[in-house]
């Protein structure tokens, strides 16, 4: 459990400070009013990375987006402290989150026309035309083998291409918190060590990534896993109690739950 | 009012005031039909057709106030984040298109013996007639999606953009009708009202009302049904999906 | 009994990453128009799609109602207003429901706006590339149709003014409707209502210029209707596109 790395220049105690938190604090995901995961209570530190597995339906896109804060929980809440130390809560649409947060979907969000350079220069926050940002540019292009088709239009591109594509956009728009949903689906197996290497350099710049991902074997070393355990058919009533005096028109399952919220290995 | 909110203590509480309301509806617009129909005088210029005011002001009324209930429930919908306001526009919509519709009907109804024509493009007909489109064009978003919730969102955001929108709406039509005002045509309206007329009319006024209310009312409770039956399918959805979830072991990576 | 508490031990922490500077609105809506404009140049035959169709309109009128240049006055002014309603119908379609589908709408909101902003956004890129291209080809449009030279400006001023006020009224109907499962005569049939007071102000500023009397109190309220519209149009679809957004899930 404990491997710091030698290199570590901080005590660990501080580390914490210095980077954020993103505290799930009994975290109920839900979809279409109905709870998909039991309450999840858990810390995601700065400088970590983990790995969010669980069954087809089992709520892992749907906790990546209540945590980018574009869908607000069923029950409990997410706290972070990136923005100024102190916990804040992520509530739907706050841009000064959202801002922090590098949002990777399944599917890559491409629209036909422009080219791979296109694409890369326009996810730059600063002028593409200066020397230095250009020379980001070809860096991400070199470093995901995108630098033969950089004058290709994105149409043309085969799955995997657009995902490293959509991969290589994160290096030029440095983000503290990334949110990948099945980053590793359609890469070959030279681009999943191009992945395993920008996770780890992110990780060592003390940001932290949380991704959605099939139980396929871990993506780099040091992953921790959460696993969204399914719910069990009883913890769906069939025939809810009648609801809270305010609230949607189903009562959300039972606080106390008997079993535990989720496994957890590292 | 939170009293209000739960869905079943609602249907314990309307479930008595809704027979209530259909009884008064019968008793009011029978009372009102042999007032307007019979115990009225003929209007001196217009003659019997004049008692065709008697279904067409009152339906022209709840047109219009049932989109400002439904107005309203969309503000509580916002701000208390109300179960119940969604379904009540789901509920009244209909309801309210239906009034607006007599409005225009027993309209053309009465122009055609007072102007020779069926339609008129007076300021108040189209004003009712843009009213009608506004009911049609919620009912048609409504029910454009796939899931019921998602549709109860936007029903909300366009009944509250019609709402501010329907005095600009009014103003113009009115402005227009002034510009394009067609020559010689007999205004319906006027000065004053009889009293021997102004009683069968508000008779009908009520009775109309109750029959709207109770008709909203029964839809609201068929809503809540609806309503239910759909989140219990989607539970049992969940409860399969789970159960088959289940039978999978469980793989934890290290 | 607690849920089972899930922690990460001692991070492998260097040193803190330094969190994205949270920008003022200006430049955020300089990177939203940045994108939106590319977006849009990429698909620049839509502009053209909806230009051709505003001018296709408005040639069928001299086909279907005889050459003779009186009628075609009479018609002119509502004519040239219903015309850049169904173009705004068909342009604001396509600003919304292509960006829902393939995901880039949700990608916006990680750029640090607002649903405001990014609709604001929207909205100009929409105004620049559709109101604008009405204008311009407004004289082309008022010659076919026989309107004298004197009704030119003001019949263009008429579109410039009220134009802005179509489309963000428009946007924010082609949000509420861009997660239903049928579009376009959905759309139209909830815009028809809302834009009706700028087709009846527009076309009887045209109407007032073709017979040469004062446009000044029909282009003030056109003003009046597009100010008041930007508001009461951008809060209602940002709205909307929260709705849209929480609801994909």
């Amino acid at each position: 459990m404990n491997d710091t790395p030698a290199t570590t220049a901080h005590d660990p105690a501080s580390a914490a400070l210095l980077g954020g938190v993103i505290h799930l604090e009994n975290l109920v995901v839900g979809r279409a009013g109905l709870p998909l995961t039991r309450p999840i209570e858990a810390r995601f530190q700065a400088g970590s990375i983990w790995q969010i597995s669980g069954v087809n339906g089992s709520g892992k896109t749907s906790l990546l987006r209540v945590l980018a804060g574009l869908l607000p929980a069923y029950a409990g809440r997410v706290t972070q402290s990136w923005l100024t130390g102190q916990p804040r809560a992520v509530y739907g649409f706050d841009g000064d989150w959202q801002r922090q947060v590098a949002w990777v979907p399944v599917t890559p969000a491409f629209k036909p026309g422009p080219t791979v350079n296109q694409v890369l220069a326009l996810s730059h926050p600063g002028a593409a035309s200066h020397g230095a940002n250009q020379r980001r540019l070809a860096e991400a292009c070199d470093h995901w083998g995108l630098a033969a088709i950089a004058d290709q239009p994105v149409q043309y591109l085969s799955a995997g291409q657009r995902k490293r594509l959509d991969l290589a956009r994160l290096m030029l728009d440095p983000r503290p918190v990334w949110l990948l949903d099945e980053p590793t689906v359609t890469l070959d197996a030279q681009a999943r060590k191009t992945l395993a290497l920008s996770l780890d350099h992110h990780r060592q710049q003390g940001g932290v990534t949380i991704m959605a991902s099939h139980d396929d074997g871990p993506v780099t070393r040091d992953v921790n896993t959460l696993v969204l355990d399914r719910l069990y058919p009883g913890d769906i009533a069939l025939d809810p109690a009648p609801g809270p005096a305010v609230g949607p028109l189903s009562a959300p399952i039972a606080e106390g739950d008997e079993t535990p919220a989720a496994g957890v290995a590292s | 009012m939170h009293r209000f909110a739960n869905p079943t203590q609602f249907n314990r509480l309307t479930a008595p005031v809704r027979p209530v309301l259909w009884l008064l509806a019968c008793g009011l617009i029978g009372v009102g039909l042999y007032l307007s129909l019979l115990a009225s005088p003929p209007d001196y210029q217009q003659g019997d057709s004049v008692r065709i005011m008697y279904v067409h002001v009152p339906a022209a009324w709840l047109g219009l106030f049932i989109y400002a209930t439904m107005a309203g429930a969309a503000i509580a919908g916002y701000v208390w984040q109300h179960p119940l306001a969604d379904l009540y526009t789901r509920a009244a919509a209909p309801v309210g298109a239906c009034f607006t519709a007599l409005c225009l009907i027993t309209g053309a109804i009465w122009g055609q013996p007072i102007w020779g024509v069926w339609w008129v493009w007076d300021a108040r007909l189209t004003s009712v007639l843009i009213l009608f489109f506004l009911y049609l064009g919620f009912i048609a978003l409504v029910d454009a999606f796939d899931r019921p919730q998602r549709g109860d969102n936007a029903a909300r955001i366009l009944v509250l953009l019609g709402t501010v929108n329907l005095p600009i709406i009014k103003f113009s039509v009115d402005w227009w009708n002034t510009l394009h005002q067609p020559a010689s045509i007999a205004r319906l309206d006027s000065p004053a009202i009889h009293a021997s007329m102004l009683w069968p009319l508000l008779t009908m006024a009520l009775g109309l009302s109750c029959l709207a209310f109770a008709i909203i009312l029964t839809r609201l409770d068929g809503e809540v049904a609806r309503r239910r039956w759909q989140m219990r399918m989607q539970r049992q959805m969940a409860h399969n999906r789970a159960a088959a979830a289940h039978d999978t072991p469980a793989v934890v990576t290290s | 009994m607690s849920p089972s508490s899930v922690t990460d031990a001692a991070p492998a922490t260097q040193s803190a990453y330094p969190i994205a500077a949270v920008l003022p609105w200006w430049r955020l809506l300089g990177q939203l128009l940045r994108v939106e404009l590319s977006s849009q140049w990429h698909r620049r035959g839509d502009v053209i799609t909806v230009l051709a169709f505003y001018f296709l309109v408005l040639i069928l009128a001299p086909l279907g109602l005889g050459p003779a240049s009186a009628t075609l006055r009479g018609v002119a002014p509502g004519l040239v207003w219903i015309a850049a309603l169904l173009s705004v119908i068909m342009a604001v379609e396509r600003g919304i429901r292509p960006d829902h589908q393939d995901g880039s709408l949700e990608a916006r909101f990680f750029t640090g706006a607002s649903a405001e902003l990014i609709m604001a956004a929207k909205a100009i890129v929409l105004v620049l590339t559709t109101i604008l291209p009405l204008i311009l080809v407004s004289p082309m449009i008022f010659a076919v149709l026989a309107v004298p030279a004197s009704a030119m400006v003001p019949g263009a001023l008429a579109i410039l003014l009220g134009g802005p006020g179509l489309v963000v009224i428009g946007l924010a109907g082609a949000a509420l409707t861009a997660g239903a499962r049928q579009g376009g005569a959905l759309l139209a049939v909830l815009l028809f209502p809302l834009q009706l007071p700028v087709l009846i102000f527009g076309a009887a500023a045209l109407q007032r210029a073709l017979t040469g009397e004062p446009v000044v109190g029909e282009l003030q309220i056109l003003a009046a209707l597009t100010l008041f519209s930007l508001p009461v149009g951008i809060m209602a679809g940002a709205a909307a596109l929260r709705g849209l957004i929480r609801d994909d899930a």
